[in-house]
């Protein structure tokens, strides 16, 4: 095989197809076809020179896979009982690692610890989709070739030894116009075990910001830590909403500018006003910063603009701040 | 001290020498080799890559009976480059020249646990 050096403009004409067809292996809410996923799981186990397993458990989502090694652990089959269901049908070894964990849970909640999968199946097709078009396109990466086909036909998978665990696809998947996991009045995605995840343009938010938007009090979005999520959850609960329900009021500045606005809102449970930085973030859109009454940074001086504000979180005196003249 | 952009809550400040004793601690890098100067744990890192060399210092201060630590990345730029989020929809890149550049987070105040930290995201 020689070096590739050019793509032809047939090849490069094709890219979008072959862009269009992973999205939407990564989207894709179909039924697991057990057969072709065991197929294409011992395909890439042999690929790599790894004998195939034996044992595969078919959960209906993450949450049910962690649960699955959970009970796994405790009922201690041997590897006697594995081959015993295994050759009795394909589902046997699932169906009783079910019924142990249904069992259990009538006593109480299963305790489980997360571990992440080896593979994540459909939602791998971002670099699938990169070895996808050179197998297509020059017949080379044949190596890739049951993990692209496991790709297509199942959600996350654990691979160990001679056992593997391979996830139903999600039930829904739900994004907005650019692509990101988005739903405003349920979960963006959910799994047939009930595994769900929240999200706003691409943002994972808590179940409540999402499910009690109508009644929650807006004031635990602001105590988020994290300013992504923060942001997203103000446009989720609605920006003017959010200004009227907690009393705002501008101190000084214009918050939909780039320095933007000292402001004050009154926040539940707290005696004294809560003062932020509000300004306009070119990713995020609106955001809110909280600023203290003085700036420890400028010997205490207090912080009574929009400027004052920029320079508190910048950790400089305001005499010394300097706006960036780019933000992204 | 010259601030020539900001990327999020990274504020970027072109300096015309590294100051003295701020050690030689690198910060983590990513799977391809870039400096990560503000670690997400969503994985929307900001980082900086190419012909580049980063020092990481960390001073302690005390604010309010509260102790922060203050960190300072000092990126020596060899060759443009851009500051970079790894994220699908991140903020954009911001661009350097070559030059020696003091990078710092934000800090905010948080009313609910009234305290000072670094921004997150």
């Amino acid at each position: 095989m020689t070096k590739i050096e050019k793509l032809t403009q047939a090849q490069i004409d094709s890219m979008p197809s072959f862009r269009d067809k992973w999205i939407g292996i990564g989207r894709d809410t179909g039924k697991l076809d057990l057969d072709v996923a065991i197929a294409a799981t011992r395909l890439a186990y042999e690929s790599a020179d790894v004998t195939p397993p034996r044992f595969f458990m078919f959960p209906k989502g993450p949450t049910e896979a962690m649960k699955f090694l959970s009970i796994a652990n405790k009922i201690k089959l041997t590897e006697a009982d594995f081959v015993k269901l295994a050759n009795e049908s394909v589902t046997a070894l699932t169906d009783t690692i079910r019924a142990a964990l249904v069992a259990e849970e009538l006593t109480g909640p299963v305790k489980f610890e997360k571990k992440w999968p080896g593979f994540y199946g459909q939602h791998e097709a971002g670099w699938l989709s990169f070895y996808d078009f050179f197998a297509e396109h020059f017949d080379i990466s044949e190596g890739s070739k049951g993990l692209r086909e496991l790709a297509k036909n199942a959600g996350w998978v654990w691979m160990f030894g001679d056992l593997v665990i391979i996830c139903e696809k999600p039930i829904r998947v739900t994004v907005n116009a650019s692509g990101d996991a988005h739903n405003e009045k349920m979960a963006a995605i959910e799994y047939n075990d009930g595994t769900k995840v929240y999200s706003f343009n691409g943002v994972s938010l808590p179940e409540k910001w999402v499910l009690e938007r109508d009644t929650m009090d807006p004031s635990e979005i602001l105590a988020e830590t994290d300013v992504d999520k923060r942001a997203a959850g103000i446009a989720l609960y609605g920006y003017s909403r959010l200004k009227h329900s907690l009393n705002y009021n501008i101190v000084q500045g214009d918050p939909e500018t780039d320095i933007g606005a000292l402001i004050e809102i009154s926040i539940p449970g707290l005696a004294k006003k809560g003062r932020f930085l509000e300004a306009m973030c070119p990713r995020n859109g609106p955001v809110f910063l909280g600023v203290p009454a003085t700036n420890p940074w400028d010997d205490n001086k207090p912080i009574t603009n929009a400027v004052a504000a920029q320079a508190f979180l910048a950790r400089l005196p305001e005499s010394a701040y300097q706006h960036p003249p780019i933000r992204t | 001290m010259m601030n020539v952009g900001a990327q999020g809550e990274l504020r970027v400040y072109a300096i015309s020498a590294l100051p003295d004793n701020i050690g030689d601690t690198r910060p983590a890098r990513d799977k391809n080799g870039a400096f990560i100067l503000a670690h997400s744990e969503k994985g929307h890192h900001h980082v900086i890559g190419g012909d580049v060399d980063v020092i990481e210092h960390v001073e302690n201060q005390v604010i309010g009976g509260q102790t922060l630590a203050m960190r300072t990345l000092y990126a020596i730029v060899k060759a443009p480059t851009a500051l970079h989020q790894t994220a699908t929809q991140g903020h954009a890149d911001l661009m350097l020249a070559e030059g020696i550049y003091a990078i710092r987070a934000d800090v905010e105040f948080n009313p609910f646990a009234d305290e000072i930290r670094e921004v997150q995201d």
